[in-house]
């Protein structure tokens, strides 16, 4: 089960960081991928095992809940993290930034706001709506 | 039950940032305490409220987990802010920096805590999944 576990999230997390360093054009908060990949892995394992088990099994391990962890983690991360494509401090811009390196609040900050409220309004719109 | 889980999440969240952002002297990767709070506190409560029902509970709310969630993502978002106390650079020094956060003690602590977290599942609430 542990063993299942893990590689769900490995394999997942890898598929997802991959997907989104590519479409974002970012390499996470520490500009690197291995951290990134090692963070959001972690996350979608130990937050995932935790969740209420539902849609399919593979090896008695209920996948979607570590899936969802691990898009969920990803989308937070990259809303936090410096992208090519998003907003950033350019040179002079970063020397007023009073030594703080902000990340823009954008797009996907939006994005992270409106997946989170689905994910909680689904819980009782979904799992506790009597059978 | 959706206005009590709010509450508990809206409540820990104030909390935790409040704390953290004085400890460890930042306000979040966004440079301002309410984005922290909202997304601290919109975790907390949306992933919280999935988390298998642990510990005790109030007005049918189980608190627990809502609270480990909203301490786990503000301890990432920590990790992955700017704070302060780090390496300080001059202006002209300042220009040159590149945005990324730096791999430090806090990305350790919440690794950590992450594990505890995970481990903790198949020592404590080994008959769920």
């Amino acid at each position: 089960m542990f063993v299942a576990d893990l590689l769900v999230a490995s394999i997942s997390a890898l598929c997802i960081v991959w997907i989104v360093s590519i479409t974002f054009g970012t390499k996470g908060p520490w500009g690197n991928l291995l951290w990134f990949f090692l963070v959001v892995a972690l996350f979608a394992w130990a937050a995932g095992v935790w969740l209420v088990p539902f849609g399919p099994q593979w090896k008695g391990v209920s996948g979607l809940p570590i899936i969802c962890m691990g898009i969920l983690i990803t989308l937070v991360l990259v809303a936090a993290s410096p992208r090519s494509s998003g907003k950033r401090l350019e040179g002079h811009e970063k020397t007023m930034a009073h030594h703080e390196n902000v990340v823009a609040v954008d797009i996907l900050v939006w994005l992270v706001i409106i997946s989170l409220v689905i994910m909680g309004v689904g819980h009782y719109a979904w799992y506790l709506r009597p059978n | 039950m959706l206005i009590a889980d709010l509450v508990v999440a809206v409540i820990s969240a104030l909390g935790i940032v409040w704390i953290v952002s004085i400890l460890f002297d930042t306000k979040g990767p966004w440079g301002n305490l309410f984005w922290f709070f909202l997304v601290v506190a919109l975790f907390a409560w949306g992933s919280g409220v999935w988390i298998v029902p642990v510990g005790p509970q109030w007005r049918g709310t189980v608190w627990l987990p809502i609270l480990c969630m909203g301490f786990l993502i503000a301890l990432l978002l920590v990790a992955a802010s700017p704070r302060k106390f780090r390496k300080r650079l001059a202006p002209q020094e300042q220009a040159f920096v590149d945005v990324n956060a730096s791999i430090d003690v806090f990305l350790w602590i919440f690794m950590v805590c992450v594990l505890i977290f995970g481990i903790g599942h198949y020592v404590w609430h080994p008959q769920i999944g």
